[in-house]
């Protein structure tokens, strides 16, 4: 079953806040993550780990330096969830 | 010579989670040891150790506890509350200095990545491992917090490392290079591996069946020491900077000295001791007779009391008080030389001597008066405070009112 855009939107800033210092009502999908969201390198990093786990997919430590927006971030793991990849 | 003086106390520890608790807690003869219930630990030959009494975790925020080591975390805490406790001195970024010591360093981290590793993939390792891991670690956390410049130095002497942190701390100011110094030590390393190898040395006592009484210095049926995790932190002003500020000083930090022994990689030595003492009393400009207490490293092994019990003779004599403040505490590793100077000052400024527990009876081969039973009042112009690390590392911090 695919999950909604904003079922996965809600589950990607409940885990950006956990995980760095924006808060989950920040987390909207036109925010720039590092130029709106302040996240730094390894906040970022963390975050794609993050990511990994709570949705169970995996991502290249490529996919996740070249995200952009909290959309790309959503897009992403709409696409590795799709595609039924799991994390190990 | 520049003055130093201590305005600012701070400790987290198997005692207490500050510095006056841990005090009452010492003079009271509270054990900080237990038995280590965590499954981890059932299959492990030593299943005691003395863990933090307040857990740090409610003290720090969300990310310094995702972000820092455990030691790391200690560290900043003790920093905190050192800092506070002198007033947070207002001082030039360019002079105020931190010196961070740890014995292990990222303990926790190293080994819970590794796990991390082995069970899932190269990517999901923290980024943060490396920042956790280092054993500047602490000294860039807390250099971080309160935005020191002059410099954030990390000595690494095994258990010597909290007390050369505060030589280097006096060695730092003595030069002209800061004004205000934050100097402690910190460690953090109850897990298995660490438990396990000082296990398989031979220098941790087996009484898992009875851990407050495992911890037992200068006793005739000692057997090795509790590990313990802890931090302890002070604030180091140069006197006139002090002075200035209208700072309250808990004491003079006089004099102190750093040696190695060349001798052996573990086996303790008193030729390194006794020049570290003597050092620290040249340095101080005292004389062996000024000295009317130690506090002394007294882990609990046999061979290291006992070395340490003839070093004081010698280099000291047979007349000032000894206190064992590791039967309490047990043994934090790179934190015990921070967390001893703060007993070394408290003793002078409260002029009460802890007694140390478990000591039925002295069987160090040398007479020396440790302070057992109940804590003796006695007033103490002049103290210095021993710890030593494997290696072959001697520190000696020598204090007066």
């Amino acid at each position: 079953m695919t999950e909604s855009r904003d079922d996965i939107l809600a589950s990607v800033a409940r885990t950006m806040a956990e995980v760095t210092d924006v808060s989950e009502a920040d987390v909207r999908l036109d925010k720039h993550l590092i130029d709106d969201l302040e996240l730094d390198s390894l906040s970022l990093a963390e975050f794609g780990v993050a990511l990994q786990e709570r949705f169970g997919i995996e991502l290249s430590d490529e996919q996740v330096a070249e995200l952009q927006t909290v959309s790309d971030v959503v897009d992403v793991v709409r696409a590795a969830r799709d595609q039924g990849v799991t994390a190990g | 010579m520049r003055s130093v003086v201590v305005t600012g106390l701070g400790a987290t520890t198997p005692l207490g989670g500050d510095v006056p608790s841990t005090w009452s807690a010492l003079l009271a003869g509270e054990s900080g040891a237990a038995a280590l219930t965590a499954e981890w630990a059932q299959r492990l030959p030593v299943r005691i150790g003395a863990p933090l009494r307040k857990e740090c975790a409610g003290a720090l925020g969300r990310l310094e506890a995702r972000r820092l080591d455990r030691s790391q975390q200690i560290a900043l805490l003790a920093a905190r509350e050192a800092w506070h406790d002198a007033g947070s001195p207002q001082v030039e970024p360019q002079r105020l200095a931190v010196v961070f010591g740890t014995g292990l360093g990222g303990v926790h981290t190293t080994i819970d990545q590794h796990t991390r590793l082995e069970n899932h993939r190269p990517g999901m390792v923290s980024p943060f491992t490396i920042p956790m891991i280092m054993p500047n670690g602490a000294a860039a956390v807390v250099s971080l917090e309160l935005g020191a410049r002059g410099g954030a130095h990390a000595p690494m002497s095994a258990c010597a490392s909290g007390a050369e942190a505060i030589a280097t701390g006096l060695a730092l100011i003595r030069s002209g290079r800061a004004d205000v110094v934050v100097a402690g030590g910190t460690d953090a390393c109850l897990h298995p591996l660490p438990l396990a190898a000082f296990t398989k040395m031979g220098t941790l006592s087996t009484r898992n069946d009875s851990p407050e009484t495992a911890s037992r210095p200068f006793d005739r049926d000692r057997d090795g020491f509790v590990m313990g995790e802890g931090a302890g932190a002070v604030v180091l002003e140069r006197g006139e900077f002090a002075a200035s500020r209208n700072a309250r000083a808990h004491a003079v930090l006089a004099g102190a000295d750093v040696t190695s022994d060349a001798h052996h990689m573990t086996t303790p030595n008193s030729d390194g001791q006794i020049r570290a003492i003597r050092g620290a009393l040249m340095s101080a400009d005292l004389t062996a007779a000024e000295v009317s207490h130690v506090n002394a490293h007294a882990t609990g092994t046999r061979l290291g009391d006992e070395t340490e019990a003839r070093s004081i003779a010698e280099a000291v004599g047979s007349h000032p008080s000894v206190a064992a403040t590791k039967a309490q505490t047990s043994h934090l590793i790179g934190g015990a030389g921070a967390v001893e100077a703060i007993f070394t000052i408290l003793t002078m400024r409260e002029s009460v001597i802890p007694a140390s527990r478990n000591l039925d009876q002295v069987d160090v081969g040398v007479p020396i008066d440790v302070v057992s039973g109940e804590p003796r009042a006695a007033s103490v112009e002049a103290a210095i405070s021993n710890s030593f690390g494997f290696g072959g590392h001697s520190v000696v911090l020598a204090f007066t009112q």
